[in-house]
């Protein structure tokens, strides 16, 4: 799993509009490689588009949108994501998910057990790997999902509010699992979420986007040090930088009155960790 | 386990009791002569006629030939609608080319279908297996393109950023994920292929199970009417039995 990730990724005045709604409007910011970026805005601000269009799902209406450089031009293994629900497919046993990519890339099935093997084993999923995935936790199937992404070795990773949905307690031990795998790895990363909290646990930095359509409104440098541990969440600079965020989202919010109900829904979610 | 096996026992028994209170409930009335009741043969006549015809070469003949009728408008209507409803439930322009003719003719039911089935095949074989087969296509085909429909969109996405081309997306997702959709219309079009063939031998049929009981009507013989209804029933049970374990086999990640 050693990867030389030198991708970044460069979003430069990238317009979108699904049926004449704006949901992009001339987003600019760059993701430099290897660092793990998170975003952060209202629910529905086009936080999944800025996904999409990274992975190759769609194409923006006006703009640019680079990797390593080179426009996107349609999904590729190169950049993987982890999706809101899971996105495993429930018909193939864990292992055969796992594989899925590596087969495709014309790997033996052998060679592809083997690794995924190691894999899985690495990721807490040994005795599991001929289980389907209805078979496995809300957890389980998160690492199982990160290790079909991961066993491709991609340069950039995509989550798309991947821990939504899990209790507390998984989603707290799913934010560690991800520290461990990420942090002294080299891919780039792109975190999206609705938690500041879990943006500043896990992110170097945390890109704040504004309501529809989605600009750019503020890139906040995270300077904690790594390795990330539970505590840093009480101390004062993790306070700061959580203060500087919500009000970030507060004056967007307060622009229009209308959306504060995404905002109390960000509030109470923030107060939840 | 052995809760497991209590629960088991409970609901061999309410199986038998089901079946004890249809037969029960038939007794009651032929005894009683509730209404028209007295005309309808009761259980010791059905046995007895049902142990002279069963036994005969007949009942083998009609019994195999009906089966082979049904068989062979299901496996047809399967190796057509499979694939048509997988194109039509993946592919846009497939779909809008193709669903327009279909919507048209689906409400046709299968049992009209029998004098246009008459006049157009040379022969009664023909005919039947032709109406049997409008029975089975509708169903199989209308679950095919649901079951391709319900896939998550997010899988089709995952299998795309997982370097899979058109041809492991149909294979892997397309196929698979409608599996269970396809069983479930597998099924139901036993059922109405059943249902179709009954109808099409008693007009058009010179043998079958469907005839056989038309015949015995005609020659008033009343309990082998009920003999035939049974040996319908039982052959159904059976194949959608075989569809059932069959369809588990196929999708080993529902049964858990």
């Amino acid at each position: 799993m050693s990867v030389t990730g030198t991708s970044d990724v460069v979003l430069d005045r990238v317009s979108k509009s699904y049926a004449t709604v704006p949901v992009l409007d001339q987003c600019t910011f760059d993701v430099p490689a290897g660092s793990f970026t998170a975003l952060v805005g209202p629910s529905g601000c086009g936080k999944s588009t800025i996904i999409n269009l990274i992975a190759g799902y769609d194409w923006p209406d006006a703009g640019r949108l680079t990797v390593s450089g080179r426009p996107v031009s349609g999904p590729g293994w190169d950049r993987l994501v982890v999706f809101q629900e899971t996105a495993l497919f429930p018909w193939m046993t864990t292992i055969d998910n796992v594989i899925f990519g590596l087969q495709n890339r014309g790997f033996v099935r052998r060679d592809a057990e083997g690794q995924a093997r190691e894999l899985l084993a690495k990721f807490g999923l040994a005795g599991f790997e001929r289980k389907y995935p209805s078979q496995l936790s809300g957890g389980m199937q998160r690492r199982a999902e990160l290790a079909r992404a991961m066993i491709n070795s991609p340069e950039v990773m995509l989550f798309d509010e991947a821990f939504r949905g899990l209790d507390t307690m998984t989603r707290g031990l799913m934010q560690e699992y991800l520290l461990g795998v990420f942090e002294g790895s080299s891919i780039t990363t792109v975190f999206v979420t609705t938690e500041i909290e879990e943006a500043i646990y896990l992110a170097d930095r945390v890109v704040v986007l504004s309501g529809r359509p989605a600009i750019m409104k503020e890139i906040v440098t995270v300077d904690l040090p790594r390795p990330r541990k539970l505590e840093m969440l009480s101390s004062p600079q993790f306070g700061a930088i959580h203060e500087r965020i919500l009000a970030s989202l507060i004056a967007e919010a307060e622009k229009d009155f209308s959306e504060n109900v995404v905002l109390t829904e960000m509030l109470s979610a923030s107060r939840g960790l | 386990m052995n809760a497991n096996r209590y629960r088991r026992g409970i609901d061999i028994g309410l199986s038998f009791l089901s079946i004890g209170l249809l037969l029960g409930v038939w007794q009651a009335l032929v005894y009683l002569h509730v209404y028209r009741f007295a005309y309808i043969p009761s259980l010791p006549e059905v046995v007895d006629a049902g142990r002279d015809y069963v036994f005969s070469s007949d009942f083998v003949s009609d019994a195999v030939a009906s089966t082979l009728r049904v068989l062979a408008a299901w496996g047809a209507a399967a190796i057509i609608a499979i694939p048509l409803g997988l194109a039509i439930g993946w592919n846009k322009t497939f779909s809008d080319l193709s669903l327009p003719t279909l919507e048209l003719l689906r409400p046709i039911p299968p049992i009209a279908w029998i004098p246009a089935g008459i006049l157009f095949f040379p022969n009664v074989e023909g005919s039947v297996v032709f109406i049997c087969f409008v029975g089975a296509f509708f169903p199989i085909l209308l679950n095919t393109i649901n079951g391709v429909k319900q896939i998550e969109q997010t899988h089709f996405r995952a299998a795309r950023c997982l370097g899979a081309g058109q041809r492991e997306v149909f294979r892997d997702v397309v196929v698979r994920g409608a599996m269970p959709s396809i069983i479930v219309g597998l099924a139901l079009g036993m059922g109405i292929a059943w249902m179709a063939l009954v109808a099409a031998e008693m007009i058009a049929g010179q043998y079958g199970l469907g005839y056989m009981i038309w015949r015995a009507y005609s020659l008033a013989q009343y309990p082998v009417i009920i003999v035939g209804m049974v040996a319908i029933g039982l052959i159904g049970a059976g194949m959608s039995a075989c569809i059932r374990l069959f369809g588990r086999k196929l999708t080993p990640w529902q049964s858990q």
